[in-house]
């Protein structure tokens, strides 16, 4: 017998079994195809939403809830050239696509809407406290903003519903310097210190609390603000670096630490602030040119509350472009915003101190804004 | 359609029979004969042979299980194809694996059986089947019968190809005892 026969003989074996086992081949079968049928039921239901998140963009809203605050004030400083200047945005590398978000906004009676949760803001909290070694003792909600605060022996940690976490040691609201941290010696941590000084610093304080930071590529900057008599004085600030254009000026306003200081140098507070943390993304807007936004802003489509209009013979002393992220911003949008010389004569100024009007010109292109901010004689809402 | 009513058709020579006996069961059958044939084409003549087969065979025949009487059908068919057309043309992978793994069962043999052999030896086989446990008998039948890949069996038992290998060597064996005393090898 050879086995060309047994396998012919099982050929005719009982067709009982035959059945039996073509039912669980059968069920197997149908099971996998079923199954097959729903994960490409799910991949296309998946690809027509990435086609539609891709492709859709819903209209942008430009509103702001208080309008004290729909534009930014105006700048002082002796060289206008040199404001900003650690501002990411290279007119040489123009980027075409920039994330909007939707904001969470207080609204005229300062309730807080789309902000963080009370949990989400215990966490930040606690975060904060235990990279540094803190225990929270306490928490006390605020009356207005939604804030809490969150006591520990050695700092008071403030959250507000809109991501920024702020840490006063010694505690929030204390006329002394009890509880500041002072730096070692050989370093200089005062608004007034001189450039080299201030820089050292900084570096310092990046590096010092870089857990607390938590910034994957941390790039610590200064900017100077004067007073009205000349005197300089440095603010010290980092923001979360990037890989990318969009997401270095996304992040520069949005994704921000800063380090204040008392009048002896010592640490008093540290400023976390994350506005995008409860954001919510709109998507990818496509973005107009600088030289598209000097058009629109000639024809008045530009954000603000008192300045005056202007024309081709205006001089744009500086251009730049920024996101706002203020708690009246209802939406997260990149704007060209454009420098110009303050008409107005100030008496009792430092020489040379000059004011520049910042005109914020949305940068999105303008067949995605539901409508776009028209300069009308007197005041834009 | 219902088997009954299949059948039915052929009892009354309605050509529609073959058309029906291809919407319900015509997938089962290609993927029996791709087992054994390599081919594509192959397979499709094969499944076609088997409605002919078929359509001559009913009446007289009144098959109680339409699927396994069309299934024995095609692997007949199938197995006759490749052993027939070309000797050098070898058959498709699982019907040769299945082949060599019988040779286990089979060993020393070099007379073929007698068609009256073959009956007394399905017999005993389907004996030996219906003693072992069913996820056995599925294997088993899954692997010499549809001469499945060990892959597609280890999918439908649940089981991994591993355990499919060792049930299938464990039953060769037993199957070889079984014929021995049966007198049969």
């Amino acid at each position: 017998m050879k086995r060309h026969d047994i396998l012919s003989a099982i050929g005719l074996i009982d067709d009982i079994m035959i059945e039996e086992t073509a039912a669980v081949r059968k069920k197997h079968r149908q099971h996998t195809v079923r199954a097959l049928v729903s994960l490409a039921a799910c991949v296309a239901v998946l690809l027509c939403g990435i086609v539609w998140r891709i492709t859709y963009l819903p209209a942008i809203d430009i509103s702001f809830t208080h309008h004290l605050n729909s534009g930014h004030g105006s700048i002082w400083c002796y060289d206008i050239s040199a404001y900003d200047e650690t501002n990411p945005w290279d007119s040489k590398t123009p980027v075409r696509r920039l994330p909007v978000y939707k904001n969470a906004v207080t609204d005229e009676n300062w309730q807080v809407i789309g902000g963080l949760s009370k949990n989400e803001m215990t966490k930040l909290a606690q975060k904060a406290a235990k990279t540094l070694g803190f225990t929270i003792k306490d928490v006390e909600e605020r009356q207005y903003g939604g804030e809490l605060k969150f006591t520990t022996e050695q700092a008071d940690i403030l959250v507000d519903p809109y991501g920024s976490v702020d840490i006063f040691f010694g505690g929030w609201g204390k006329l002394d310097n009890t509880g500041h941290i002072p730096l070692p010696d050989g370093y200089t941590f005062r608004s007034d210190a001189d450039f080299i000084e201030a820089e050292k610093a900084l570096l310092y304080l990046t590096e010092t609390y870089a857990d607390l930071l938590d910034f994957s590529q941390p790039f610590p900057y200064l900017t100077s603000t004067f007073s009205f008599s000349g005197e300089r004085h440095y603010e010290y600030r980092v923001y979360e670096g990037a890989d990318t254009a969009a997401e270095r000026i996304l992040n520069h306003a949005c994704k921000t630490a800063s380090f204040g200081c008392d009048e002896e140098g010592n640490l008093s507070a540290i400023r976390l602030t994350n506005a995008l943390a409860p954001a919510k993304k709109l998507g990818n807007y496509p973005v107009i040119s600088s030289s598209e936004a000097y058009e629109l802003l000639l024809e008045g489509y530009y954000v603000n509350h008192a300045f005056p209009p202007v024309d081709k013979d205006t001089v744009i002393h500086k251009q730049a472009l920024v996101y706002r992220a203020t708690i009246d911003d209802a939406t997260i949008l990149p704007y060209y915003v454009f420098y110009v010389e303050d008409p107005t004569t100030y008496h009792n100024i430092a020489e040379g101190l000059t004011s520049y009007n910042p005109y914020f010109v949305p940068a999105v292109d303008r067949k995605y804004i539901k409508s776009l901010p028209l300069w009308d004689g007197t005041t834009n809402k | 359609m219902r088997d009954i009513d299949i059948v039915n058709l052929y009892w009354e020579r309605d050509e529609r029979a073959i058309k029906e006996t291809d919407a319900a069961y015509g997938n089962y059958l290609l993927k029996i004969a791709k087992n054994i044939v390599t081919d594509i084409e192959d397979s499709k003549e094969c499944v076609n042979d088997t409605y002919v087969k078929a359509w001559h065979s009913m009446p007289p025949q009144r098959p109680a299980v339409l699927s396994a009487f069309l299934g024995k059908l095609t692997r007949e068919l199938s197995i006759d194809r490749i052993r027939t057309k070309s000797r050098k043309k070898r058959g498709g992978a699982q019907y040769t694996y299945a082949l060599e793994e019988l040779g286990e069962v089979a060993m020393g043999g070099d007379t073929t059986a007698d068609t009256v052999e073959l009956r007394a030896l399905a017999q005993s086989i389907g004996a030996f089947l219906q003693t072992l446990p069913l996820p056995a008998r599925h294997i088993f039948v899954g692997r010499y019968f549809f001469l499945d890949s060990i892959r597609d069996i280890a999918a439908y038992c649940h089981k991994s190809e591993g355990a499919v290998k060792t049930t299938l060597h464990r039953t060769r064996g037993a199957l070889k005892e079984h014929l021995e005393k049966e007198g049969l090898l």
